[in-house]
């Protein structure tokens, strides 16, 4: 489906800190000049037969915030549900190659009934050299019980500048995973919120990412805690070398009548050079006094003994930069279900050479 | 010896610009079993590190000849292909990259060839049999979540996989019960077997040599080589500690 380009730019302001701090640090949000989305991105769709297609959602909100919303909101989310009890073994994969010179968009909608179960994968592949601007929206209502795994990988397309929105709202006993790998692009903007709004629900998101050249990766994660006893973990793990910046919020928000809530979030970066940009804003928000928040970080360089250790097997520095840049890709890799992909997104990772810019 | 693989002369090495390492002369054959010992913070470690070229060590004097060439022009990891190998006293934790990966990517900076993903993994898990080590550490994080064990037979795995001239094992059996330094000890003579390696260890302990054919031992004490002898001289030690070398070395 091709929509009417729309004639003017848009400013959006995209992953919103729940709680604001001083505006001179920049990092309250993020402000980008983008084109009118002109067409709608398809997914070449692998569709385990279980799954129904049809049947959206009313709005939820995602990472991204309101903006991004509006900005989205003329395409036509393809829609998927489940019925309840129904475990689905085979992942739903849905690939989008990024095109070149072109502002696309895709959105998503699930609803997943009652203790059912699905596994999502979504491939945003492209060329090196695909110039443009693609958006994502993946918004999922979980029903009680129900389990959703969300593997996101960004790989491919040097140039282009990808927005990428999450939004859950999850019931009691409801759990949501999410893994995020992110490689290549020139600026990317994730935005991932769960609204754990039943007892008892769950959120894991686990983001890996190598970030480099002048590239930019500027990350929201939310969780909302709203019922009693839900639990969110954020990890978020990644390398960042040349002129790279990367900006991770992760907010873990109790609110009222959240008690006995668990909230974590982990960053690890590495930063391989003295010209990178790392900023990290993790904030707990709390409203509820029985719950439990924490928080750390480690930031560090290539320590010069683990250096010897690898030189010592004969490894020049040059090799043991990039096994070093690609670990943390790989340890969130092995998070993937699905062994084909899996094993697809390792190769991928291997393989990988930094690209140069068109 | 006419020709050794490794020839240490006058070597003198500096830590944080302290001498810790004073003209110390080693001779090294293809094939040979030297075992390094000493009291603790007598060098014997400096050596090691010194011989395989990391950068907080300061070779100030002397000279060292490896398999004909000038080990001191090399870098560490080019001392690695030329088939130098150091087993770490307290191996590092690499979080990301898996046992597995790790060592095809030194076997392939070591030959300098793409390893064949199916012969390669063959022989880990042969290697793997050898050390009584579950093959499914090798898709583990390096030595992440490893028990002092594991991390010590993950070395002798790696020495197995590398195939160097010579390894200098630092205290490989440190720390390890009875039954993992015997274990320790069959990998270390199956690597002698398959490669005709040098062995350089540095060991307090009998039990990793048991497998093993000491051709000569070397006592440092402060720095300096004090005394050496044949493979009776560790016998010896471990009756007699090194009170009389304590006391050469004074003087």
């Amino acid at each position: 489906m091709t929509m009417s380009a729309q004639e003017q730019s848009t400013n959006l302001v995209v992953n919103h800190l729940p709680g604001q701090t001083w505006n001179w640090l920049k990092m309250n949000d993020a402000r980008v000049a983008v084109d009118a989305q002109s067409a709608t991105l398809e997914a070449d769709t692998v569709k385990p037969e279980a799954l129904a297609e049809g049947a959206g959602l009313s709005p939820i909100g995602g990472g991204m915030g309101p903006d991004y919303d509006k900005w989205i909101q003329g395409i036509a989310p393809a829609a998927y549900h489940t019925e309840a009890g129904q475990k689905i073994a085979a992942p739903l994969k849905l690939t989008y190659q990024l095109k070149s010179g072109a502002t696309g968009a895709a959105s998503t909608a699930f609803d997943i009934a009652k203790d059912s179960e699905l596994t999502i994968i979504m491939d945003f592949a492209g060329q090196n050299g695909a110039a443009g601007t693609s958006g994502f929206s993946t918004k999922l209502h979980l029903a009680e019980g129900a389990l959703v795994k969300l593997v996101q990988i960004h790989r491919g397309g040097a140039d282009q500048r990808i927005f990428n929105d999450v939004g859950a709202v999850l019931e009691n006993d409801a759990r949501f995973e999410v893994v995020q790998l992110v490689m290549d692009a020139a600026d990317t903007y994730i935005g991932c919120q769960a609204d754990l709004k039943g007892d008892r629900s769950s959120f894991k998101a686990d983001v890996a990412y190598l970030v480099q050249n002048e590239d930019l990766l500027d990350t929201n994660f939310v969780a909302l805690h709203h019922g009693k006893k839900t639990e969110s973990t954020i990890n978020s793990a990644g390398v960042l070398r040349d002129k790279a910046e990367k900006l991770f919020r992760g907010t873990i928000d109790f609110k009222n009548g959240a008690s006995g809530s668990v909230g974590n979030e982990k960053e690890d970066v590495m930063l391989m050079d003295d010209t990178v940009i790392n900023k990290t804003i993790p904030l707990i928000l709390c409203a509820e006094e029985d719950v439990e928040g924490n928080h750390g970080a480690t930031i560090g360089k290539l320590d010069d003994e683990l250096m010897f250790y690898m030189e010592s097997r004969g490894m020049a520095a040059d090799e043991i930069y990039e096994l070093i840049a690609k670990s943390k890709l790989e340890a969130a890799s092995r998070l993937i279900p699905d062994q084909a992909v899996r094993e697809d997104v390792q190769a991928y990772i291997e393989t990988h050479q930094r690209l140069e810019k068109e | 010896m006419s020709n050794p693989l490794l020839k240490v002369r006058q070597l003198t090495v500096n830590v944080e610009d302290k001498e810790i390492l004073h003209q110390v002369d080693l001779d090294i054959a293809t094939g040979e079993t030297h075992v390094l010992m000493g009291p603790n913070g007598a060098g014997k470690s400096t050596l090691g590190y010194a011989l395989m070229g990391n950068p907080r060590y300061d070779v100030t004097g002397g000279s060292v000849l490896f398999d004909g060439a000038d080990l001191l022009d090399l870098s560490a990891d080019q001392r690695a292909k030329s088939g130098l190998f150091l087993s770490f006293q307290n191996p590092l934790e690499v979080p990301g990259i898996t046992l597995g990966n790790f060592i095809r990517n030194a076997v392939e900076q070591r030959t300098g060839e793409r390893v064949r993903l199916w012969n390669f993994r063959k022989q880990l898990e042969k290697e793997c049999e050898i050390l009584d080590m579950d093959p499914s550490y090798v898709d583990r994080d390096l030595n992440v979540g490893f028990s002092g064990g594991e991390k010590k037979k993950a070395e002798i795995l790696q020495l197995l996989m590398l195939k160097p001239k010579l390894a200098i094992l630092d205290e490989t059996d440190s720390g390890l019960d009875v039954d993992a330094v015997r274990t320790v000890s069959k990998g270390v003579e199956e690597y002698q077997k398959q490669e005709d390696g040098a062995l350089l260890i540095i060991t307090h302990n009998t039990g990793i040599l048991s497998s093993l054919k000491v051709d000569h031992t070397h006592v440092l004490v402060n720095g300096q080589v004090v005394g050496g002898g044949d493979a009776s001289l560790v016998d010896e030690i471990n009756r007699d500690g090194y009170e009389k070398y304590e006391a050469k070395a004074a003087k």
